[in-house]
């Protein structure tokens, strides 16, 4: 497969991905834009050679995803930051109400339990894949599934 | 109560799915910036490509009128010596008294015996 392909079809997907991971669209489409970039430093145009392209930007994605977090927590930590939270992208004007309810107790969650979640329940992977994208264990990823519903429960629940 | 509980679970699941899915679809083709691929340097190849065999024409145009005007000038096949300097005794400030300051006519010319 041609990266100017896989760019073509699986941008939008993979920004979509990284917006409900790191919640802002902007920053989605660098890590995107990074993931891309970094397989054609390391592959070159020609992806035969990687077995699966599409999993290894997934992958990409995720890590990068991770490291914005993890730098916007350094950032609030820092003695300068706002004590504010941050508000919510102006997008969620356009959700529904129960949408954001939804989000907000994601949100809430630990970034592990965040990431399985929105790799099985959005992005449809098997537990299987979703190990692999994480670099877990399938058992792992389970429990985490299984926790990780469990406590949105409980936020949605006292949200009422 | 397990089959209660198996109930609520597939609730959040599906409220969860929803959401994500309302929340993805706000981003659209149309929100993103312009397609910017990583090969856009090579995409834009034919271009450079242009741009370069036009710097080799010129290069190759200015090569050739550089030997052509080497060829075509009569330069010095040895360096040009330069005249020395020598040091001389420098020279009085006003002519000595002696000398023919005054123009020979004005000199009157020796009487005859």
């Amino acid at each position: 497969m041609d990266i100017g392909l896989l760019y073509h079809h699986r941008r939008l997907a993979l920004i979509r991905l990284a917006v409900l991971l790191v919640d802002d669209l902007a920053t989605a489409e660098d890590v995107v834009q990074d993931a891309f970039t970094a397989l054609l430093r390391r592959h070159g145009h020609r992806l035969d050679e990687l077995g699966e392209p599409e999993a290894y930007l997934r992958t990409s994605v995720v890590n990068a995803s991770r490291s914005v977090l993890r730098r916007r927590r350094t950032a609030r930590r820092a003695p300068l930051a706002r004590e504010r939270p941050c508000p919510p992208p102006e997008e969620y004007v356009l959700l529904r109400e129960e949408h954001r309810e939804v989000l907000g107790a994601l949100g809430r969650l630990t970034r592990r339990q965040r990431e399985v979640l929105v790799l099985r329940y959005w992005s449809h992977l098997t537990e299987a894949q979703i190990a692999q994208t994480l670099g877990l264990s399938r058992g792992t990823v389970k429990s985490t599934a299984s926790r990780a519903l469990a406590a949105l429960a409980r936020h949605l629940e006292a949200d009422r | 109560m397990t089959a209660r509980r198996h109930e609520d679970d597939e609730d959040v699941r599906e409220r969860l799915r929803a959401a994500l899915d309302a929340r993805a679809r706000l981003v659209g083709p149309e929100h993103l910036r312009p397609p910017a691929p990583p090969y856009a340097p090579v995409a834009a190849g034919p271009h450079l490509r242009r741009a370069a065999l036009v710097l080799a024409a010129l290069a190759v145009v200015g090569a050739t009128l550089l030997w052509w005007d080497t060829r075509h000038h009569d330069l010095p096949a040895a360096p040009v010596p330069v005249p020395t300097v020598t040091r001389t005794a420098p020279m009085p400030a006003s002519p000595p008294a002696s000398s023919p300051s005054v123009p020979a006519q004005d000199i009157p010319a020796p009487r005859s015996p």
